[in-house]
């Protein structure tokens, strides 16, 4: 599977986060952003990246070319990139792996970001648990800035690109991207409405471009390879390859490069080495907690791209895989879900911060065989309060995993209300 | 400009409008807690959300201006759903205190869930417990239990006065309304926050457990503790005023008013209340006020025939209306007495006290106003009253609502130059330093016992209105002055407020066109003199 190794290329390389092995040893070693920075137009970057049709990896995989088009031709205020590096999603750790063992790709994609976008100033919004991963970065910085890759006059041009990094405080909300802004301008991380998107309005009031960890990391090979390189793996829609998080149930969990498209099954017993102990696969969730649980039957059938994923009713989210073999109580993993949300909503929105903590009151009235045959259509009349009525999307990643439990694995919980137990 | 369809209603509406308040303007209400016209969108309340033809969901109506040919629905099956929705979640951690809260009777969660609420409760479980009973300043107290987190308070606190005190602490269900341990909630507009509050969980200290508020009758007026004239609305119970608060205007207040004019209306009330006519040898039967009068009339009469006309003095006042100014001058013209204008904060007001927002250095509701009746009387200065008390040339002096006496600083008349004054007749609603010094003092209506209009520091002629009934055998100062007038033999018809307006505005340019029904509740600006013209120009 090495032919896939557009991001995890240099993990293998011993000490890759040090500027001199990955200037050495690794794939593209700032010579990338070097050509791209001495030889390109910003503009001619930017049209690269909307061609490779390359998509968000944090998670609403929104083509990132077309989010750079987004910032007004003619702003008063200067361009900020923004790296979210906040990896919250329960069941993701893909950026956390970028970070601690390959910083200079991360870093080199963002030198080449940073300048189709002409931005001065450049941030990573780092999950505050992340200790060793913020330590990287930082440390690759700084040896960026000693080799005159970063700050004034970079590669010797008229471009210069401040970095630096901003630590989150343990709060999932703040991986929203408007939150993270909220969070990087020194307030509480309290996501904004929309419009104006950040694009236009964003940190300090200026434009502001979001991108995931992952996202930012891709680029370098794109504009190393080209196009038609990059679209070599995935599909027509999905192109390229992403990197999914694979916890859980199974024998090798891990992170794993794979090309969008890739089949789940084939993840989860060819490259995952199948159910641990020759369990049976009851449920996956396929792109981190906020995504709808798929039957083992669903989950057999899907590939891993935006548009499978889409037609089984989940999605590909941040790609973390969440596998649960036949042993698991779908009701406590529930329960453990709910009561995430309800403890990370921001708490702005009325439906959000009572509804989180409602949907997760009755999902443990559940749990503790409290429930009545009432609190199926209960729950399901709240999450349909909670869609798609509230500043940011927190409120809906909480209903999903309640929707698609409930329904899907109605038997379960049936064993549970008052009626089940016999009691 | 960008025309928009409610609920079938068309309107035409400014570009950017919101559609809340393109709502309005078609005669729709769309319910919210969170929004406010003053204030910043924050969309956190979700109780807006209208549906919008062609769009994916439906939309908070304070975040979306209108866009020309735009089709609204406020009133859809899914938008009622998600309002009730709404409420049920604010119903579900609030703690319905509502015998003893204070907001009741005009709380935004009460009366939007009898229109949009009514459902049967589905909560089990126990309730998030949050603060009760938070002293936070010196005029709030804060119950974090009734909050339902719409911000107004934290954003009236960043964006108006700018001192940021209030914040949201915490986050989901334990989120908290909440100030800085080491914070007071001790700005100039403190109790704005309790007017915004659409709840009870920010109540003002001097109104808490007062009445309750559907008793309460509400008159439209105006603020009379500085020069900016603060639109209000006076709360009263059978004739005793309860509380004021701000009434938009946003030529004058947009919906805010200082702590300090909220509170004035307890002094102008009760405080040292002059009801009694005083003198030296009152006789019980003299307490009837036409008898005061004549009396007043009969020492003037002595000073007249003894000293000449021009011997007795008149002072107009700026805190008196544009009407009493004008029969003072009237009074004066009539009787042949000397005028004079006299100026100057009150007694014991702060110095300098402007803070560039609402709060005006100058703490007469009326001084351009009486100003100007003094250009067009030609009145004269402090300064030429000075000058005639101790040239012995004023002998009898009628001071009507302006304590002479006790601002003397301010005004440029030393207190001591009243001394040689043969009689001394102080008119007034309150026992001050003039009414001491007087020879004889007859109460006065204050300005929310009576009618009238004052010009505000920016020239917008502004009406006062009756909020109670003076006290029992005090008269207005319209009825007060052409009685005084008639006494000293003058002609005098007593005329209503509005008609001494009406004549007073045929009289002066900035006043042209001008009357009571056409200020209304709003008033209007001053029309700019035009200038005199020049001689042989045309
Ligand atoms: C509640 C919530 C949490 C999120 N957390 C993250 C996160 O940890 N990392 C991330 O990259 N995106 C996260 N997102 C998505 C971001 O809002 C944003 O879409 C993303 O960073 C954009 O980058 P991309 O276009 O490169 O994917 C989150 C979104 C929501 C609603
Ligand atoms: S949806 Fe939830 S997390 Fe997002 S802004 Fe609203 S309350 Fe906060
Ligand atoms: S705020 Fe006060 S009046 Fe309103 S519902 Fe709550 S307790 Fe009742
Ligand atoms: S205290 Fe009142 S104004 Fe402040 S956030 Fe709560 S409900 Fe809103």
């Amino acid at each position: 599977m090495e032919g896939y190794r557009i991001l995890k290329h240099n993990w293998t390389i011993p000490s890759a986060w040090d500027i001199d092995v990955y200037r050495k040893q690794c794939t593209f070693g700032y010579e990338t952003a070097r050509k791209v920075v001495t030889t390109m137009e910003p503009s001619a970057v930017r049209e690269t990246v909307k061609q490779a049709g390359l998509r968000g990896r944090g998670g609403a995989g929104f083509p990132a070319g077309v989010k750079w088009g987004f910032v007004p031709k003619n702003a008063s205020k200067p361009t900020y990139l923004i790296n979210n590096a906040d990896e919250g999603e329960p069941g993701t750790f893909k950026d956390r792996y970028i970070m601690e063992r390959d910083p200079h790709q991360m870093i080199e994609g963002m030198i080449i970001a940073g300048f189709a976008l002409q931005a001065p100033q450049a941030y990573i919004y780092i999950r505050g648990e992340l200790g060793l991963a913020a330590r990287r970065v930082q440390n690759a910085i700084d040896q960026a800035y000693a080799a005159g890759f970063l700050g004034k006059g970079i590669f010797g041009t008229g471009y210069s690109l401040e970095m630096t990094v901003h630590r989150g405080a343990g709060a999932y909300v703040c991986g929203e991207e408007t939150g993270l802004i909220s969070s990087i301008e020194g307030k509480k991380g309290n996501p904004r409405l929309k419009p104006p998107f950040p694009a236009v309005v964003g940190a300090f009031g200026a434009p502001s471009i979001v991108n995931n960890t992952e996202t930012l990391t891709s680029i370098p090979y794109i504009l190393e390879h080209g196009v038609e390189a990059y679209r070599t793996f995935g599909t027509e829609k999905s192109p390229g390859t992403k990197l999914f998080t694979v916890s859980g149930h199974v024998e090798k969990p891990g992170v794993y490069e794979l090309p969008l498209g890739f089949p789940l099954k084939k993840l989860l017993y060819d490259v995952c080495g199948g159910i641990r102990g020759g369990h049976k696969l009851k449920a996956v969730i396929p792109g981190g907690s906020s995504a709808p649980v798929l039957t083992a039957d669903e989950a057999e059938r899907a590939n891993l791209d935006y548009e499978s994923l889409m037609e089984v009713g989940s999605m590909l989210g941040s790609g973390g895989v969440i596998v649960m073999d036949d042993t698991t109580d779908m009701v406590w993993a529930l329960k453990n879900l709910t009561h995430f949300y309800a403890h990370e909503s921001c708490g702005q929105c009325t439906p959000c911060r009572e509804g989180t903590r409602w949907l997760d009151d009755i999902v443990t009235r559940f749990y503790e065989n409290r429930a009545t045959e009432e609190d199926f259509d209960r729950l399901l009349d709240i999450c349909d309060s909670m869609s798609g009525t509230t500043i940011c999307a927190l409120s809906d990643a909480a209903v999903f995993p309640v929707k698609s439990f409930i329904t899907k694995f109605r038997d379960e919980f049936e064993k549970h209300t008052v009626h089940g137990t016999g009691g | 400009m960008p025309k928009v369809t409610i609920d079938g209603v068309e309107v035409t509406v400014e570009p950017g409008t919101n559609l809340i308040e393109a709502a309005y303007k078609a005669g729709k209400t769309i319910p919210h807690f969170c929004y406010h016209p003053k204030l910043s969108i924050a969309g956190n309340c979700r109780m807006c959300m209208v549906e919008i033809e062609g769009g994916r969901r439906p939309e908070v109506a304070c975040n979306t201006p209108v866009r020309d040919g735009m089709v609204v629905h406020t009133d859809t099956e899914r938008v009622r759903k998600l309002r009730k929705a709404v409420l049920e979640f604010l119903f579900l951690n609030h703690p319905l205190d509502c015998p003893i809260c204070d907001k009741a009777g005009e709380c935004k969660l009460q009366d939007y869930y009898l229109e949009h609420g009514k459902y049967v409760s589905r909560l089990q479980e126990g309730k998030v417990r949050k603060p009760k009973r938070l002293d936070i300043g010196k005029h709030v107290i804060l119950d974090a239990e009734r909050c339902v987190l719409c911000s107004r308070c934290v954003r009236f606190c960043d964006e108006v006065t700018r001192t940021g005190e209030l914040r949201i602490f915490e986050r989901g269900a334990h989120c908290n309304i909440g100030i800085h341990p080491d914070a007071r909630l001790d700005n100039r507009y403190s109790i704005c926050v309790t007017d915004i509050c659409p709840v009870g969980a920010l109540t003002c200290k001097e109104f808490r457990f007062q009445s309750r508020v559907w008793y309460l009758e509400q008159t439209p007026t105006i603020c009379g503790a500085c020069a900016n004239g603060c639109n209000i609305v006076a709360y009263h119970y059978r004739g005793e005023i309860r509380r004021f608060m701000p009434r938009r205007n946003d030529a004058v207040n947009d919906t805010w008013m200082c702590d300090d004019g909220r509170l004035s209306f307890t002094a102008t009330q009760q405080h040292d209340r002059l009801l009694e006519p005083r003198y030296s040898g009152l006789e019980t039967g003299e307490r009837e006020i036409t008898t005061v009068v004549e009396q007043v009339a009969k020492r003037i009469a002595a000073v007249r025939s003894r000293h000449g006309d021009r011997a007795v003095g008149f002072v107009l006042s700026p805190r008196a209306s544009l009407e009493e100014n004008h029969l003072i001058a009237r009074v004066a013209s009539a009787v042949g007495a000397s005028l004079f204008m006299v100026g100057g904060n009150p007694a014991g007001s702060p110095e300098d006290d402007d803070d560039g927002f609402l709060i005006r250095a100058d703490k007469n509701p009326n001084t351009r106003g009486a100003d100007l009746v003094a250009r067009r009387a030609g009145a004269s200065s402090p300064a030429a009253l000075v000058a005639a008390l101790e040239a012995g040339t004023v002998r009898a002096l009628v001071c009507f609502n302006n304590d002479v006496v006790g601002k003397a600083v301010g005004s440029g008349v030393p207190a001591t130059r009243f001394d040689e004054l043969e009689f001394f007749v102080a008119i007034s609603a309150h026992v001050d330093a003039t009414v001491e010094k007087a020879d004889m003092a007859v109460p006065l209506a204050t300005y929310l016992e009576s009618d009238g209009t004052w010009v505000n520091h920016a020239g917008l002629v502004q009406r006062y209105r009756r909020v109670v009934v003076p006290p029992e055998g005090v008269l207005q100062g319209w009825e007060l002055l052409p009685a005084l007038a008639r006494a000293l033999g003058a002609e005098m018809e007593t005329w209503s407020p509005a008609r001494v307006f009406q004549s007073l505005a045929g009289e002066m340019p900035e006043l042209a066109g001008l009357s009571h029904g056409v200020l209304g509740d709003i008033g209007s600006l001053l029309i700019a003199a035009t200038p005199p013209e020049v001689a042989g120009s045309s």
